[in-house]
């Protein structure tokens, strides 16, 4: 039971210890939503991790929570603060996906995972900032301005997901929604000493997600611990109509058996990845905590992924490929940047040249780069070579998840080999920003769901760990990492910020 | 691989961007660098491979193509955004 008295601050709550405060009436949703508008608005500049804050609409929220807890209903998010990428659509707001070609745009429809929080309760308090289209390993790209990662100001929060992040971190809301390609919820949440959950592909719906990778996306938790995560994927998962690559099973309850023990579980540890380079912290870390599995009675057997190598330039034929087609939508005469060729009072205008115009000036380098990637790589004489190819490789690289599922029943792996570097460390190497990508990747194109825990300190910044289970087998990462958490204090701590 | 200055004009013609020198120069040179560094996927044999097509097997799904209407304040806020409109419809240059 969590203690509370009034001198209490909200910053330690998790959406099950606030849960407990809203159901015993010992706190209202509009006390927890003052709280937190009022921390954006007092720290946010440090880090800017917010684009928009929803001031007046949070607070109405908040009542009409509020109204339903005191006529009975119980839901675990109704009343809960958090925060939402802004490549996801809220009805009647605007909507950047942090770029100058959408800065004023206002989102028409609410994206399903908005919808279903909406009638869960949840508190929608604003939008976070992100990587240009959630193009990026470090929320340096985004069009509006860097974020920072609250345990080292002049370190990045990680990407493309670092708004939600850093703002989870810096106890700016209880939890937040990104958005994961290729590791864009773990990594950020590595870098920031959160829980991270990237769900199976077609486990939540893509509907009202600014498209980036349509085959791999997909929208998780950011929160303070596992059992957050799985409280808030009970109520985005689920089939949409909207969405025909969401699964039709019904979604199973996932805080059911997650506390049952680990005993017998076997944990696949690929041991060419312990060599990738990273910090001797990290490795050590990595080490300590597969021993605290093995001490819960889990079985550890060395693995090895021979083809993940293949991983990342698989995702970058495959990611540039799919993002030149889904932006290519972006022309700026139906909503978006407009270069006003309407003011240069010319009618006879080529009309590809306002496309261009419009694109050229609006979209970001790292946008304009991955643009140029796949159009090359889908273009006539290269696609076999490049885009066929990768499929095919990709297809290994699932097959081999597949095989190594009947040996194991989950995988263990670093988040990310090193803590989170610094602001303008990596921005101009745009290979070695891909690299970032290496333990996230594989996952994301086999479709399987993932998780990065807090696993330790290294130079006072927080590193995670991943577990990895086979596709649709979400119970099984949330419950490792909950034994985990139920034993560890990694989780708890907090930057000085 | 190496990329040359013309394929990077024309791809960024394809790809409809205004790009200045500076940034056709960086882009010749960064993707000739990537496309070097994904050039490693040359070396796996995946002659035995059955090629599966451009998706996830198990999620393909059908649904009946029927009209359905968005609600009026949805059109409201999509029609606001454009650039110029006659009653109902987006108004745009001439094409040809």
């Amino acid at each position: 039971m969590f203690l509370f008295n009034h001198k209490t601050k909200f910053n330690d709550l998790s959406i099950t210890t606030a849960h407990e405060l809203l159901m015993a009436k010992k706190i209202t949703s509009v006390e927890l939503t003052k709280f937190f508008l009022n921390r954006i608005k007092k720290l946010d500049k440090k880090l800017n991790s917010s684009l928009t804050v929803l001031l007046r609409e949070a607070l109405s929220q908040a009542k009409l929570a509020d109204d339903r807890i005191s006529k009975g209903e119980c839901g675990e998010l109704l009343g809960i603060p958090y925060l939402l990428k802004d490549n996801i659509l809220v009805k009647g707001i605007k909507t950047t996906a942090a770029s100058k070609m959408l800065a004023n745009y206002i989102a028409p429809y609410n994206a399903t995972i908005v919808e279903r929080l909406k009638e869960a309760g949840a508190v929608l308090l604003g939008k976070t900032n992100l990587d240009e289209f959630a193009h990026g390993s470090s929320t340096e790209t985004s069009a509006f301005g860097l974020t920072r990662n609250p345990w080292d100001l002049s370190r990045v929060p990680g990407g493309s997901s670092g708004g939600s992040a850093s703002a989870v971190s810096a106890d700016f809301c209880i939890f937040a929604l990104g958005s994961d390609t290729g590791g864009s919820i773990r990594q950020p949440a590595s870098f920031c000493g959160l829980s991270g959950f990237k769900p199976s592909y077609g486990r939540v719906s893509r509907f009202g997600l600014i498209a980036m990778t349509s085959s791999t996306d997909v929208i998780g938790p950011l929160t303070k611990t596992a059992e957050d995560s799985a409280i808030v994927l009970q109520t985005i998962a689920g089939f949409d109509k909207f969405d025909l690559t969401t699964k039709k099973e019904l979604v199973p309850d996932y805080l059911k058996n997650i506390d049952k023990d680990i005993k017998g579980v076997r944990i696949g540890i690929v041991e060419e990845f312990l060599d990738l380079g990273l910090e001797p912290d990290v490795k050590k870390g990595i080490l300590e905590a597969l021993n605290i599995f093995k001490s819960l009675g889990a079985e550890i057997k060395k693995i090895s992924l021979p083809y993940n190598k293949y991983s990342i330039p698989v995702y970058y034929i495959i990611t540039p490929s799919e993002v030149s087609a889904n932006l290519s939508r972006l022309d700026g005469l139906r909503y978006g940047f407009s270069f006003t060729y309407k003011a240069k009072g010319k009618t006879e205008e080529n009309f590809s040249e306002i496309y261009k115009h419009n694109r050229g000036e609006s979209f970001g380098p790292e946008v304009k780069r991955r643009i140029m990637l796949g159009t090359y790589a889908l273009s006539s004489g290269y696609f076999d070579a490049y885009y066929k190819k990768a499929m095919a490789v990709k297809e290994k690289i699932k097959q081999e998840y597949q095989n190594i599922f009947n040996e194991v029943d989950v995988i263990i792996t670093p988040s990310s080999a090193h803590t989170a570097f610094k602001i303008g460390e990596q921005i101009n190497d745009n290979l070695k920003m891909y690299l970032e990508d290496i333990f996230g990747v594989g996952p994301s194109l086999a479709g399987l769901p993932a998780i990065s825990i807090p696993a330790g300190l290294s130079q006072g910044l927080p590193f995670g760990l991943q577990i990895i289970a086979n596709k649709f087998e979400e119970e099984k990462v949330f419950n490792l990492a909950y034994n985990f958490q139920k034993i560890t204090n990694f989780h708890k701590q907090k930057p000085k910020f | 691989m190496a990329i040359s200055k013309e394929d990077i004009k024309k791809v960024a013609n394809l790809a409809k961007l205004d790009l200045n020198d500076i940034e056709i120069d960086n882009y010749q040179q960064q993707l000739g660098k990537i496309l070097e560094y994904i050039d490693i996927l040359k070396e796996v044999e995946v002659s035995d491979l059955e090629f599966l097509g451009l998706g996830d097997e198990d999620v393909n799904q059908v649904r009946l193509d029927e009209a359905s209407s968005w609600p009026q304040d949805e059109i409201d806020i999509a029609l606001e955004q454009v650039i110029d409109k006659e009653e109902h419809q987006v108004k745009i240059n001439r094409i040809l």
